[in-house]
């Protein structure tokens, strides 16, 4: 039975979360400023007052949680957990300021799938939208890449036992370096670096394709932000279709791939290790399941003659796919051709590729292919146990980051995450299907949220039952956080209500 | 610099994936062209 958590206890989980909320209060100075520069006033009071409010809130949190207690595994875990909801109800408040969404359930939507990395959206006028609103929406799936506690740890967190224990439950678990606050600004170094190229490219390519000076650097910078951190927000309603350029897809294409790899990976890479990108069970996983997929899709859309020839196939089929894998979510067809056009084939191996995802302690969502790696190598094990005499031993290996041996508390981890995961999304299908939607399309998006992907079918939308938004919200959620917090999450609240024992 | 060595390394693997995708897509084609009719 759980302990019930006592008075200081929520004292130290409302001060962290406080100090999360305050970080995310810092962050509306970016999209205040860009309204000012752009002379937006109206958005310049919305944000003005959604920063006062938020640091506010935030700075009450960490007054009124100031306790001796030291953090535990349950404090971290839950803070991640309520830290995420809570940021998720106050962030939405310049949204609902701007206008652009019917109901408040909608502003969270659209923060839980920004922080979430996920990009699906259900802003109404999205392109008439005013730039401070899009700098702020695509901020949010920039920081949500790295991770809204990254950003806490960064900058306000100093205790350093505590500030791991929040890392891990955040879904993030490698350490580049022996103090997470290095490692948390490891991962910022590495984001900003790729920010300033990411954004040139697309600014660049921009320019090549005839926007405006001011619109194609705006435009680099939201499309670096969405494509880096897998997150597919774009800021026309059309999405990535929107500028019809083959250089704009190829830019996104390297930009939400290299974001889809490890931070620890980047790390190695950028400190010299140069066979770590073709040894890492991650990268070896990803290639031969994009292959895979890809081949089994692609034929499939061939078979059917939806893309006749190689160019459409590879800017529509090809790309859908890589966007599905490495659960970004940016779009090269309108949502309503996968129903219409794609066929069943095709749309199992799409939702395949977004359950699957990029890779652990990434900007990706999905089970992650670090978790197919290991249970694919557990299966070799137990096949090569089972022919082995009784009495050879052997141990099984693989490379993630150094030579590693597969233990049973590995195997566990990855198997657990990846039931828990196919649970959610076998719920999710339930819930779409209970609201009306066919199977295929309950599926995909269920998918889509699951793996924080965004691709979608056409179920998102303003208009679908508010149930199924807050099911979706909470999928998101717990698929980002790949569960563990969340269930210490609910977990704790358990026993606040009374079904724990008194701490001694 | 190495961080430089690092960025080329990392675009040069996904633009390799893409090459890829884009065979891939040939073989598709081509093997598709081959079954029909």
């Amino acid at each position: 039975m759980n302990i019930r958590p006592d008075k200081e206890d929520l004292k130290l989980i409302c001060s962290y979360t406080g100090k999360v909320l305050s970080g995310v209060g810092i962050l509306l100075a970016v999209p205040l400023a860009t309204a000012l520069v752009c002379g937006e006033w109206s958005s310049a009071v919305d944000f003005f007052l959604s920063l006062c409010a938020i640091l506010s809130v935030g700075g009450c949190m960490v007054l009124a949680g100031e306790t001796k207690r030291r953090a535990t595994w349950m404090h971290g875990m839950v803070t991640a957990g309520i830290s995420w909801l809570v940021v998720m109800a106050t962030a939405a408040l310049p949204y609902w300021l701007s206008g652009q969404y019917i109901a408040y359930l909608d502003c969270m939507f659209d923060v839980m799938s920004g922080f979430t990395t996920t990009g699906l959206a259900l802003i109404q006028n999205l392109d008439h939208t005013s730039n401070s609103l899009n700098m702020w929406r695509h901020l949010i799936t920039f920081v949500g890449g790295q991770g809204v506690i990254v950003l806490a740890l960064s900058f306000l967190v100093k205790d350093s036992s505590g500030g791991y224990k929040l890392y891990v439950g955040e879904g993030k678990d490698e350490r580049l370096f022996p103090s997470v606050f290095h490692t948390a600004r490891a991962i910022w170094k590495i984001s900003l670096v790729y920010l300033a190229f990411g954004t040139l490219a697309f600014f660049l390519s921009g320019l090549a394709i005839g926007l405006p000076f001011w619109t194609a650097f705006l435009h680099g910078l939201w499309m670096y932000m969405s494509a880096w951190s897998t997150g597919g927000f774009a800021p026309m309603s059309q999405n990535l279709l929107y500028y019809h350029s083959g250089l704009f897809e190829i830019t996104s294409f390297v930009f939400f791939v290299i974001g889809s790899f490890n931070f620890a990976l980047h790390h190695a890479i950028w400190s010299g290790d140069r066979r770590e990108m073709f040894r890492n069970i991650e990268s070896v996983s990803f290639t031969v399941s994009l292959g895979t997929l890809t081949l089994l899709c692609c034929s499939s859309l061939m078979r059917a003659g939806v893309y006749p020839d190689i160019i459409s196939l590879f800017r529509k089929g090809f790309f859908q796919i890589v966007s599905a894998h490495t659960t970004t979510g940016l779009m090269t067809i309108y949502p309503r051709q996968f129903a219409l056009e794609w066929g069943d084939v095709a749309l199992l191996g799409t939702i395949i590729a977004m359950l699957i995802g990029g890779s652990a302690c990434s900007t990706a969502g999905g089970f992650k292919g670090l978790r197919v790696g290991i249970l694919w190598k557990a299966i070799v094990q137990e096949t090569r146990r089972m022919l082995k005499p009784g009495t050879a031993s052997f141990t099984q290996s693989f490379h993630y980051l150094g030579e590693k041996s597969l233990g049973e508390r590995q195997v566990r981890s990855a198997a657990l995450i990846v039931i828990l995961y196919l649970v959610t999304f076998g719920a999710a299908t339930i819930a779409g299907t209970l609201c009306g939607y066919s199977l295929t399309e309950a599926a995909f998006e269920s998918a889509s949220v699951t793996g924080n992907v965004g691709l979608s079918i056409g179920v998102t939308s303003a208009s679908m039952p508010a149930a199924l938004k807050i099911v979706y919200i909470l999928v998101m959620w717990a698929g980002r956080l790949e569960f563990m917090a969340v269930l210490a999450t609910f977990g704790f609240l358990a026993a606040l209500l009374g079904k724990g024992r008194k701490r001694r | 610099m190495s961080f430089l060595y690092g960025i080329l390394a990392e675009t040069g693997w996904s633009l390799a994936i893409l090459l890829g995708g884009l065979a891939l897509c040939c073989v598709c084609v081509l093997v598709a062209g081959s079954l029909k009719p």
